[in-house]
């Protein structure tokens, strides 16, 4: 994090980049390659859930009916996860999931946005283990769903018997049941982290490449303008990423919990 | 609709949430979901039915040719039954909406 700007300019950086760029030195014991257990990244979910606590309790605590600007912001957070995610997924009761999708919104919203915020420059979701654990309380959460709403037999009849001819039944079920509980947690987490951990890897090249070329000879050097104008050009396109995959990860999440309370048809 | 003498179009969704972050929370009618999914929810579903039935058929297949040595014809028929099942899963949960 720190005094990267120096080994860049010593040309020490190396290129290409690898996964070991994604393992930064640990903050205590300060630098230490071999201890992970508060890292930039433990420090980043730290602020990111502090931002969100200290962020709606600010702005929740005193509501008016005729909003402040932040009050305003934050309800139309709300509002947009509550009526255009919660509400048009599940339906009315939708509303009874809008805080869990909020939060859920909000905090990859947040952890994602490091990768581009200055100092930060990378996303805790680039590591599988932040989305994995994300993508385990939905899944948890959306299999509670259904079985309470259902029972426990009628909820898994429901999820792994599709409405077709006995006969071709036993080619279903076995689709049916890796679709339903290992794809989708599976795809919920590796779409996330390959999607951060792709847009950072785009970046280091991009970034490192232009010093990389700065350092080769003379001719070379004038091309890595151009690299660290496609540099901007990324962090622009990885703006809109973090945003959507935000999005995605909540709406898939409520569209596992809308299947979860469906009724059989 | 009308909230507040401004037509509905014109109110931004946070005004009508307010009540809601106001702890002003009246009970809703305990109403079903709709029955299919929706949207973005769909298509996530038609694409993990199609592969999904490749993989788990496939695998099936794969496991076959290791027990009988059939040398890859059983995981081709695993790839293609697994297909034509992730189709027909498709077509039975999305394509019917009843």
């Amino acid at each position: 994090m720190f005094g990267q700007a120096n080994v860049l300019a010593a040309g020490q950086a190396n290129f290409p980049p690898s996964v070991e760029d994604f393992y930064l030195p640990s903050i205590l014991p300060w630098g230490a390659h071999d201890s992970y257990w508060i890292t930039k990244f433990t420090l980043m979910i730290w602020i990111a859930v502090g931002v969100l606590i200290i962020f709606f309790l600010a702005t929740y605590r005193n509501p008016k009916l005729v909003p402040t600007k932040k009050q305003w912001f934050a309800e139309s957070i709300y509002g947009f996860v509550r009526n255009n995610i919660s509400v048009d997924m599940i339906g009315h009761q939708g509303v009874r999931f809008a805080p869990y999708f909020t939060t859920l919104f909000c905090f990859v919203l947040v952890t994602n946005a490091f990768a581009i915020i200055p100092l930060f420059q990378i996303s805790p979701n680039s590591h599988i283990a932040f989305p994995a654990i994300l993508a385990v309380i939905s899944y948890v959460l959306f299999n509670y769903i259904g079985i309470r709403h259902h029972g426990f037999g009628k909820y898994f009849k429901h999820a792994l018997i599709p409405p077709a001819p006995w006969y071709i039944l036993p080619l279903l079920i076995p689709i049916e049941a890796f679709s339903t509980f290992i794809i989708r947690p599976f795809s919920l987490a590796v779409r996330l982290f390959a999607n951060m951990f792709a847009g950072h890897m785009l970046l280091l090249v991009f970034t490192l490449g232009g010093f990389a070329m700065l350092n080769a000879n003379a001719w070379l050097a004038p091309v890595s303008v151009v690299s660290w104008v496609m540099t901007v050009a990324l962090t622009l396109l990885e703006a809109l990423v973090i945003v959507l995959q935000a999005y995605v990860f909540t709406v898939l999440s409520a569209s596992y919990i809308q299947g979860a309370l469906a009724e059989e048809h | 609709m009308v909230v507040r003498g401004v037509r509905h179009s014109l109110v931004f969704p946070a005004d009508i949430v307010r009540p809601v972050m106001a702890d002003d929370q009246t009970p809703r009618p305990a109403g079903e979901p709709d029955d299919y999914p929706s949207g973005a929810g769909q298509g996530w579903t038609a694409l993990s039915y199609l592969i999904g039935g490749m993989l788990v058929w496939g695998f099936i297949g794969w496991l076959v040719d290791q027990w009988l040595d059939t040398g890859g014809v059983a995981t081709g028929i695993g790839f293609v039954l697994g297909m034509a099942g992730g189709v027909i899963l498709v077509i039975r949960r999305l394509g019917t909406p009843t």
